[in-house]
């Protein structure tokens, strides 16, 4: 597909800068539920992408139209749009410089889905949404699977050329569990690059019936108490929704410069590059590079190489998130983390995996060295403050701790904290960091990015709402 | 691609695909062109033209779904081919039919100005700079705005083995500004919305004013006690809580993931002034139409008639399901996930399914006016970030409570407050619904769009954040 992406260039004589990106897409999902397939699609879709920087400004336009006629007419559309701004322009953007690379990336893949045939599949969903089923207090059983299959082809007038092949697969696995306490669900997620070995290997039964039990025995709980200021204790997939929304977000470099201001928010730690903002077990990274993962990648989509970003060290604020646009402003170097959801996309500044840094507590000494307070298992809805100062989000469970023990399994756990003092309070961090999932919707129109999240079991101290 | 184009494609599809069984074609083609601001200019000027088909085939009691952008005939033949392999394998376990033909009552759903404006990037250009304008005109204390124009034209066409032919062209438009003012020692923001088919209704100097002035109103706010409040809700912090209830009435997310109305068809939900409807026939940006995305008339429908939780809206296949008649509510959603698609548009990707959008708030006959009048300790709130429900078995409903937050003491706005949280239950906020305005037509950032009404909450749980 380089060819169209020279095609499209070729049309895009005189402009000071234009990349053209050519992705197609080939995806399946299948839900099933209580052992029948609800969803069953496949869905091709292949387009083109044209951005162009001339006189200042910018001008973008996607197009599914790849003749040459519909890749001029794209062009063309997009120098209009950059000319029709670039008389008003009060500063021109500028753009910092990368090392421009010529490369392909395929990444490894055990188990390969795409050479499964959609009966082959289906009987997995079915299979796996029947283990779920461990007892009959699963009143429901869910299990959403679906594949993406991207292939992505980067030309810049700079001289990148650059195709990535992004196999992702996912797998979500619901039970609503039904007990005297009421009804109650239980979920756990996978999600990477690669192929189903991501599933816990390849063989994610036992998380199916895992998923099943918990459900039941959640219906069976009583309700968190309120507990303010209480020590809480997060697991691994808790931290993974914590992560990407207080620590993920406010590093985003287009959000710290308040470009996204006027609905995703600002960063309240905007300003303070080299300040202490948490404990010393405050260590966080972006790193794209991790490979398996479902963030992963080598270049982004402005053909910059990926690497680690260290976002906070030791409590202290290093770096954030970049576009070769916002490091000009910010006088660093790019550091890749400008995505397109797809084609139909103008690229922004996004998370790929953002992960909290490794401690050398073991979970059960955590929780053997808590007092009083609460382990919060699982993740369910997040609500936060506009500039990641404040936050809430409700877990999946929750068990209190009394005298260094799990004392009760306990449901309906919302947890809230104010980001700066909750990120002082943390005092232990384990050494079992496990990377998470999630789509994560930014931008206007929405863009949905593939990121991995995740850390250890942390303790730190916040409030239970609720009661 | 014209609708001539449109509906030959759609006549090849259908027959390559009749031989294997009934079938329907679902084509569409989008143009949208986006203009994004901030930092007080535009930062992206960019625009989608994505065309594509979706196929529905059904075999016995299986049906399958395959979408393409390859809309050559060999990529037809490829999307039939996928469509029949998944019916092959999706058994849903009971007969279901596509829909017949039926003559709905026309729709304005086209603007003959709006269309043009999507080739007019000079014209939208300067309508973002109108609202920019506006708001730094009203106040010398307006620091910075940002915000979107997005101009959309779309044309829709639908035809199964049935007989149903719909051939449907669209337009709107949405805006938002968020404008941010400077106190003394810290920022504060206010936004207005708006949206509906013809730009003749968009207003940017109205819009630039209103934003400026909730902004600078806001400045100097002080923090709440954490206690209980009366709550009015301006329309678009109205917007999301009646969003997160609509979407409660949605068969799909009942049977997967808040089943918090589930079987209570008939129960007083909300208070006896609240009164919901579904008119996708004139409100709904992108979701609007004489018929909906499988070609049966849309309706009117009540989802909440005085309270008393009346219907919830369903498409062809699951009104089939349940034994019951489409309401005519069956759209073709954004696809919330990474790889998906979710601009503002019609989205041939995804199969049809019942959307509660559209939403039209029934006039309370209060005005805001009253609201403040009848309230002895409450706050005021213009616009909601964040809301969810938490705890989807119990309805632990969390918002931030972002901007336009005035502090109304005895019959009087006595001030700002800060940014604050509120801790409540989605059902207990419909029950104590007191008083009830005039609704305004909204857009929001990826919610349904709507024409929604000021409401004054009797009781809501309110926490400021921790120091």
């Amino acid at each position: 597909m380089f060819d169209l992406c020279e095609n499209a260039l070729g049309h895009l004589k005189g402009v000071d800068y234009a990349d053209v990106r050519v992705e197609s897409y080939d995806n399946t999902m299948i839900t099933v539920m209580d052992g029948q397939v609800q969803k069953c699609l496949r869905y091709y879709k292949k387009g083109a992408a044209i951005r162009v920087l001339t006189k200042g400004a910018w001008g973008f336009q996607s197009t599914t139209d790849l003749t040459d006629k519909g890749l001029k007419r794209a062009a063309d559309a997009a120098v209009s749009m950059a000319n029709a701004e670039s008389i008003r322009l009060k500063e021109p953007v500028e753009i910092a410089p990368i090392k421009v690379c010529e490369d392909e990336v395929i990444p490894y893949v055990k188990i390969d889905f795409r050479e499964m045939a959609i009966d082959d599949l289906i009987g997995l969903c079915l299979q796996w949404n029947k283990a779920i089923k461990v007892n009959e207090g699963v009143a429901r059983a869910i299990t959403k699977y679906g594949t993406i299959n991207a292939d992505k082809y980067f030309a810049s007038s700079e001289g990148a050329r650059i195709r990535f092949v992004k196999p992702v697969p996912f797998l979500g696995l619901t039970a609503f569990g039904k007990g005297s306490g009421g009804v109650q669900s239980y979920s756990e997620d996978f999600g990477g690059t690669g192929g189903h070995e991501i599933f816990a290997g390849g063989d994610p039964i036992p998380v199916c019936e895992k998923v099943g039990l918990e459900a039941v025995a959640l219906a069976e709980a009583r309700t968190a108490p309120q507990m303010r200021d209480t020590h809480v204790i997060f697991d691994p997939d808790f931290m993974s929704l914590l992560t990407h929304e207080i620590v993920g977000h406010p590093s985003e470099g287009d959000r710290v410069a308040g470009r996204e201001a006027a609905w995703a928010g600002t960063a309240w730690w905007k300003g303070m590059e080299g300040e202490t903002v948490g404990s010393e077990y405050f260590t966080a990274y972006d790193d794209p590079t991790v490979e398996g993962t479902y963030g992963h990648y080598l270049y982004d989509d402005e053909g910059t190489p990926a690497r680690r970003k260290v976002l906070v060290e030791k409590g202290v604020i290093k770096e954030r998130m970049h576009s070769r646009e916002t490091a000009a402003i910010y006088g660093v170097e790019p550091n890749s983390g400008m995505r397109a959801n797809t084609y139909e996309y103008y690229p922004i500044i996004r998370m790929s995996n953002s992960f909290w840094g490794t401690g050398d507590w073991k979970p059960e000494e955590i929780i053997e060295d808590t007092k009083e307070g609460i382990l919060l298992v699982g993740a369910r809805s997040p609500s936060i403050d506009d500039a990641r100062y404040q936050w809430a989000i409700s877990s999946q469970q929750g068990w209190l701790v009394k005298n260094g023990e799990l004392a009760e399994r306990v449901k309906n756990c919302l947890v809230t904290a104010t980001s700066p003092v909750f990120f002082k309070s943390i005092d232990a961090l384990a050494d079992d960091t496990r990377m998470g999932t999630a789509d994560c919707g930014k931008g206007d129109p929405l863009q949905l990015a593939a990121v991995g999240n995740g850390g250890p079991h942390m303790r730190g101290v916040a409030t239970i709402l609720g009661g | 691609m014209t609708g001539n184009v449109l509906a030959e494609r759609a006549e090849k599809a259908l027959r390559i695909a009749e031989p294997h069984g009934k079938a329907e074609a679902y084509l569409a083609t989008n143009e949208l062109l986006s203009i994004r601001m901030a930092n007080t200019r535009v930062i992206e000027s960019k625009a989608i033209h994505d065309t594509g088909i979706g196929v529905r085939v059904l075999i016995g009691d299986g049906i399958g779904f395959s979408s393409t952008t390859d809309l050559t005939d060999r990529g037809l033949a490829k999307a039939v081919d996928d469509a029949v392999t998944m019916a092959r394998h999706r058994k849903t376990g009971f007969i279901y039919d596509l829909p017949h033909p039926k003559k709905a009552k026309a729709a304005q759903i086209y603007d003959k100005a709006t269309a043009e404006l999507v080739d007019d990037v000079d014209s939208v250009t300067e309508y973002a700079h109108g609202l920019m304008d506006a708001s730094a005109a009203a106040s010398p204390r307006v620091a910075e705005n940002s915000g979107i124009v997005n101009i959309l034209r779309f044309n829709k066409v639908v035809m199964n083995s049935n007989g149903v032919d719909v051939d449907e062209r669209g337009t709107g438009w949405s805006a938002f500004l968020t404008t941010t003012a400077q106190g003394n020692l810290e920022q504060r923001e206010g936004m207005v919305t708006g949206s509906t088919i013809k730009v003749s209704d968009f207003d940017p100097e109205r819009m630039g004013v209103e934003s400026a002035k909730m902004a600078v109103e806001s400045l100097g706010g002080k923090k709440i006690d954490e206690g209980d409040y009366e709550l009015i809700l301006l329309p678009s912090a109205a917007q999301c809580v009646v969003t997160e209830l609509a979407g409660c009435t949605n068969p799909p997310t009942q049977e997967s993931s808040i089943p918090l109305l589930r079987d209570r068809l008939g129960e007083q939900i909300a208070s006896e002034l609240f009164t919901l409807r579904m008119n996708p026939r004139r409100t709904g940006f992108s979701m609007v139409g004489a018929y909906d995305d499988e070609g049966v008339p849309t309706e009117e429908l009540t989802l909440f008639d005085r309270g008393v939780y009346n219907a919830s809206p369903y498409d062809s296949w699951y009104s089939q399901r349940y034994g019951l008649e489409s309401t005519g509510h069956g759209f073709r959603s954004m696809s919330m996930l990474t790889g998906g698609t979710a601009y503002h548009g019609k989205m041939y990707h995804m199969e049809p399914s019942p959307v509660a959008a559209c939403l039209e708030m029934e006039s309370g006959g209060s005005s805001v006016e009253e609201m403040i009048e009848s309230t002895r300790r409450g706050i005021m709130v213009g616009v909601i970030w964040y809301s969810r429900i938490m705890l989807p078995t119990r309805g632990d409903y969390n918002a931030i409570m972002r901007m336009g937050t005035m502090r109304v003491e005895n019959g009087d706005v006595t001030g700002a407050t800060q940014k604050f949280r509120l801790a409540d239950n989605i059902l207990s906020l419909a029950r104590n619904m007191e008083l009830i305005g005039e609704p305004e037509p909204l857009s929001h950032w990826h919610m349904p769009y709507g024409s929604m009404a000021p409401i004054k909450v009797s009781k809501a749980h309110c926490m400021p954040y921790s120091d």
